[in-house]
């Protein structure tokens, strides 16, 4: 009847797409010119993309049977996306990930083992390959050693402008400098004297000065202990940053654009931030009339600091074309390789052999304050929930910067949330 | 008449002027800022008016920007997605107004229940469903759920309800089938409750932001809305380049709606629709 | 044919058919309410259940197996200080943009209604209209560089009129005011037309009436106006607060639910623990707190509509 071939129609329709769908999951590999095709996610930084596609290239010059399709996501739903497709099981055969949070997919098997991974790890630091380990095994490949800490931004005319012919090499010094290069106007500040007011840095600081004064941040049982001296003395050194000594305001915080964005727009003289942010300002502000120099240690301790596992590498274990992936993320990672991408990214070698390599430190000059302070860097710790610690860490300081919170009352709720995310992760 | 008050209605309209001119500075502000060159957002200091214009913003819009493909995506599921609601609507309404049959009764109140459900509260399976069904990341995917309309039903039904069944039935004395009499009797008369669904539905599709935000991942497969978050993602320094995708997307909406406006107006009216 | 007309009822009127027809109509029925009713199954039915069903597991979809929780989710989100608050500022957004919502389309509903001159008219609605068809995200993200701090828009105007600038999207005081703004700004256009519609329908012969009684101009729009509206202002209050509760791109794009979840809704939070935390199960019992908040919030409004029209 004719109703009926309609309705046949219809279903047909659904076929259609169903099928459809089908054939063009994101782990799609077999194609009709026989050659092995591999998906491969990152986040959106140019300088990053434009390394990796870099490296896609020659791989696929050497590997002819080969095809990358390389996707980017902004950074703030990256995560996001990763987890929904690897949820989904039709994850990337390759994707870009932030070593903090690979334990996640690591734990339940998402991930693909490299072989002989205890070796392999033993090639790099300690903390950029902490998040890619798990029970011995290694799942994915640090590309950076992420560090917020050691060395920040400074425009050298400023400097000179206002007397200060050197960096500050000590904590008072780099306060007082800090004081004379902020410009104020009737609206409130117009040049911050030293900014690290941002979502990464504020967190990184405040750990970094507790470990300066020689303290811990972590208790037992994976908890934290933010009630110590140490923690208490580093976070009113914070407060009085912006609350006293008004160095910096809370103005730029959550805003769309990185403390480094207004650095380089000249609205900052000091600006601690890591080395990433270098490529920013040659490529997007094509401005060279910066330095990167040391942030002196809060004592006259060495300037230790946490650190978080960074960018690597990782291959999903759905993936059809494990052998392919691995290989490639292999490729990445011989020292020539890598030394290219990390002088491409302006990211500091996770690998030892690059960071020792003469030559690397010669193409980039902006990199010998990083190198230089590698060694007194920690791994940040067993954090379940990467982005609440570091949410709790930065509003309660926002609050006790503003002065509607008490340093130790502020310290004891961050605590006492952080400790009880812990909990609810165990 | 009502009393006429020459100076109130000047001051009123006067009024209304100026309310108007400020709900337009948005799109005044969002041309502006496309035609800022990059010095202008560069050196921080961008007043109202670019200082100095340029079209930099739209060089990089054409050059970075699969922007054909994603007005085509927009169109192509919106498209489907408004033809198939009204084609499933009408039949639905027509089955569930003039035809009797076991549960009737059950099925129309539980299709009327989904209505007052909110998206969120599917939105979980819903997605573990098309995962299921493997099309995450794909376009299929955007259609899929929204071929059927529970409020489209329901229109549907009220305003087939009121064609007299005499008409139906000389038709069908006359050898006419069911999806015939459909088509040339039921269609015509509900035209107008038709058109008003049709423009709301594409608009909801077009617009929507939350379920291809869930679903889609390749830049290429993206529609429109969830294309100018992540271009906005990658240019949050250069927002003259995410302002000339603003306005280059806007441009189509406004005369589409300049051309429908009527319709656009009478729609809203008669069905409530959002 | 003379009887045919007499028995239109369906019920009957089936009974008169031949046998064939009647086959006919019974496979029509059935060859098209089937996909129909499979699509609301497998896309609505289904979802609802589901999602029923999961809100008394613990389910990250990473892993392969659900854990049954029964109703820890649901005992969780009342000692959850983020779930109360986001209830508390779901309510507050709500209530606020709701009310100024009616304020301000009502009043302009009506100014327009004064205005005689036809093409001046249509401009207006016109103009008022506008902002309802662009994509909610697109003008999430242009309001977004008006609210920017250091050269926004919103701060510029502040900066003319002598006043200190606002962090309009990251100080706790005005983040949520900024997206009320600019979600009134997107969505007003809706409820001025529905409202100019009203006012159509209210004959000419009561506002007649009452002059003759002396009433003025107030009396008028409170006497006679706002009675006779109340239909239109009941079904405009409806889907107004509804759609409110479920705002979602402003911002999930502008604030992602900063400064100190000030602006974090229940909406954005049931999306960011299903898909930022995976806590799928969680979710989902706060997504069945949001089905039952939405629903006692209609019942409530149309019994105080009802007794309001029976006034």
């Amino acid at each position: 009847m004719r109703s009926s071939r309609i309705a046949a129609i219809l279903l047909c329709f659904c076929m259609y797409f169903a099928i459809s769908g089908c054939s063009a999951g994101a782990g799609s590999n077999s194609s009709v010119d026989g050659k092995v095709k591999l998906v491969f996610w990152a986040h959106q930084e140019d300088a990053f993309v434009a390394a990796y596609e870099k490296q896609i290239e020659a791989y696929q010059n050497e590997h002819p049977n080969v095809e990358i399709k390389f996707q980017t996501f902004p950074y703030e739903i990256y995560n996001q996306k990763l987890k929904a497709s690897f949820s989904a099981r039709t994850p990337p055969d390759i994707a870009e990930m932030f070593g903090t949070w690979v334990p996640e997919y690591s734990r339940h098997g998402a991930l693909a083992e490299l072989p002989d991974g205890e070796t392999l790890s033993k090639e790099y630091y300690p903390a950029p390959v902490g998040g890619y380990m798990l029970n011995g095994k290694l799942y994915g490949l640090p590309m950076e050693y992420n560090i917020e800490n050691g060395g920040m931004l400074i425009h050298p005319q400023m400097l000179k402008e206002k007397g200060i012919d050197r960096p500050p090499a000590t904590w008072d010094e780099l306060v007082d400098a800090a004081k004379k290069l902020t410009v104020r106007d009737g609206k409130g500040i117009k040049v911050k004297g030293f900014d690290f007011v941002s979502t990464d840095n504020i967190t990184f600081s405040f750990l970094s000065l507790i470990l300066q004064q020689k303290g811990h941040f972590w208790g037992e049982n994976e908890h934290v202990n933010f009630q110590t001296p140490e923690a208490v003395k580093a976070m009113a050194a914070l407060k009085a940053l912006v609350a006293d000594d008004k160095v910096a305001d809370l103005t730029t915080f959550g805003s769309q654009l990185d403390i480094s964005d207004y650095f380089f727009q000249g609205n900052s003289a000091m600006t601690y931030r890591g080395p990433w942010t270098i490529a920013a300002g040659l490529d997007n502000y094509q401005v060279k009339d910066f330095d990167y120099v040391p942030v002196p240690s809060f004592t006259s301790e060495k300037p230790f600091f946490a650190a978080e596992s960074g960018w690597g590498t990782v291959v999903a274990q759905k993936s059809r074309a494990k052998a392919e992936a691995l290989d490639f993320i292999q490729f990445m990672a011989q020292k020539d390789r890598l030394k290219a991408w990390n002088l491409d990214t302006f990211t500091v070698p996770a690998k030892k052999e690059v960071a020792a390599d003469p030559e690397f430190v010669k193409e980039n000059p902006y990199m010998k304050t990083p190198l230089s302070v590698l060694q007194y860097g920690q791994w940040i710790g067993p954090i379940a929930d990467r982005d609440y610690f570091f949410k709790q860490v930065n509003d309660h300081f926002q609050l006790i910067a503003a002065g509607k919170e008490s340093v130790e009352d502020g310290l004891k709720t961050m605590e006492r949330a952080i400790n009880d995310s812990q909990d609810n992760h165990k | 008449m009502r009393r006429k008050n020459v100076w109130l209605d000047t001051a009123v309209t006067a009024l209304l002027a100026v309310a108007a001119c400020v709900m337009l500075v948005p799109y005044l502000w969002m041309v502006l800022s496309s035609f800022k060159s990059n010095m202008d957002i560069i050196s921080g200091s961008g007043g109202f008016w670019p200082k100095h214009p340029s079209l930099d913003g739209y060089r990089t819009v054409f050059a970075d920007a699969p922007f054909g493909l994603w007005l085509l995506n927009s169109a192509v599921t919106s498209v489907i997605i408004t033809a198939a609601t009204l084609f499933t609507s009408a039949l639905a309404g027509y089955v569930f107004a003039k035809h009797q049959f076991r549960g009737k009764r059950i099925w129309f109140l539980l299709i009327l229940a989904t209505m007052m459900i909110p998206f969120q509260v599917i939105m979980i399976p819903t997605y573990l469903i098309t995962a299921k069904l493997g099309l995450v990341n794909n376009l299929a995917a955007i259609v899929l759920p929204n071929l059927v309309s529970s409020y489209g039903v329901f229109l549907a039904k009220q305003f087939i309800e009121e064609i007299p069944n005499d008409l139906l039935e000389a038709a069908r004395i006359d050898g006419a089938g069911e999806l015939k009499l459909m088509v040339r009797i039921i269609a015509p008369l509900i035209f107008p409750m038709l058109s008003a669904l049709g423009i709301f539905t594409f608009m909801n599709a077009w617009n929507n932001y939350l379920w291809p935000l869930i679903v889609l991942n390749d830049t290429e497969k993206m529609t429109v809305p969830l294309a100018l978050v992540y271009f906005n993602g990658t240019h949050v320094v250069n927002y003259n380049v995410v302002m000339s995708a603003a306005v280059l997307i806007t441009i189509p909406v406004i005369v589409v709606f300049l051309i429908f406006q009527k319709q656009f107006v009478k729609g809203l009216t008669m069905t409530g629709m959002k | 044919m003379n009887e045919a007309t007499v028995i239109s009822d369906n019920k009957r009127a089936g009974m008169r058919k031949k046998p064939g027809r009647y086959r006919n109509e019974r496979r029509f029925v059935f060859a098209f309410l089937t996909p129909v009713l499979l699509l609301f199954g497998l896309f609505a039915f289904l979802p609802i259940a589901w999602s029923l069903i999961l809100s008394l597991f613990q389910y990250n979809p990473m892993s392969d197996h659900a854990r049954y929780v029964g109703a820890a989710n649901y005992l969780r989100m009342f000692t959850d200080g983020v779930v109360l608050k986001s209830l508390w500022v779901t309510f507050k957004f709500v209530f606020f943009t709701v009310i100024s919502n009616l304020v301000i389309t009502l009043a302009i509903a009506t100014a327009i209604q004064r205005v005689r001159v036809r093409w001046l008219k249509d401009l207006f609605r016109t103009v008022f209209f506008l902002p309802t068809i662009a994509p909610l995200a697109g003008t999430a993200i242009v309001w977004s560089t008006m609210f920017n701090y250091q050269n926004g828009l919103f701060n510029m105007i502040l900066g003319e009129l002598h006043i200190a600038p606002v962090q309009w999207l990251s100080d706790p005081h005005y983040a949520l005011l900024s997206v009320i703004m600019m979600t009134l700004w997107a969505d007003i256009g809706y409820n001025i037309v529905l409202f100019m519609a009203g006012l159509d329908s209210i004959p000419e012969m009561y506002y007649e009436a009452a002059i003759l009684d002396g009433a003025n101009r107030w009396h008028l729009f409170r006497h006679v106006t706002l009675p006779l509206l109340s239909r239109s202002t009941l079904f405009v209050t409806i889907t107004t607060v509804i759609s409110y509760f479920q705002a979602f791109p402003q911002f999930q794009i502008m604030t992602k639910g900063e400064p100190f979840n000030e602006t974090r809704v229940l909406a954005l939070q049931i999306y960011d623990q299903a898909f930022s935390n995976s806590n799928m199960g969680y979710a989902s019992a706060l997504a069945t707190l949001f089905l039952v908040i939405i629903l006692i919030v209609t019942v409530l409004q149309l019994r105080l509509g009802r007794t309001q029209w029976e006034y």
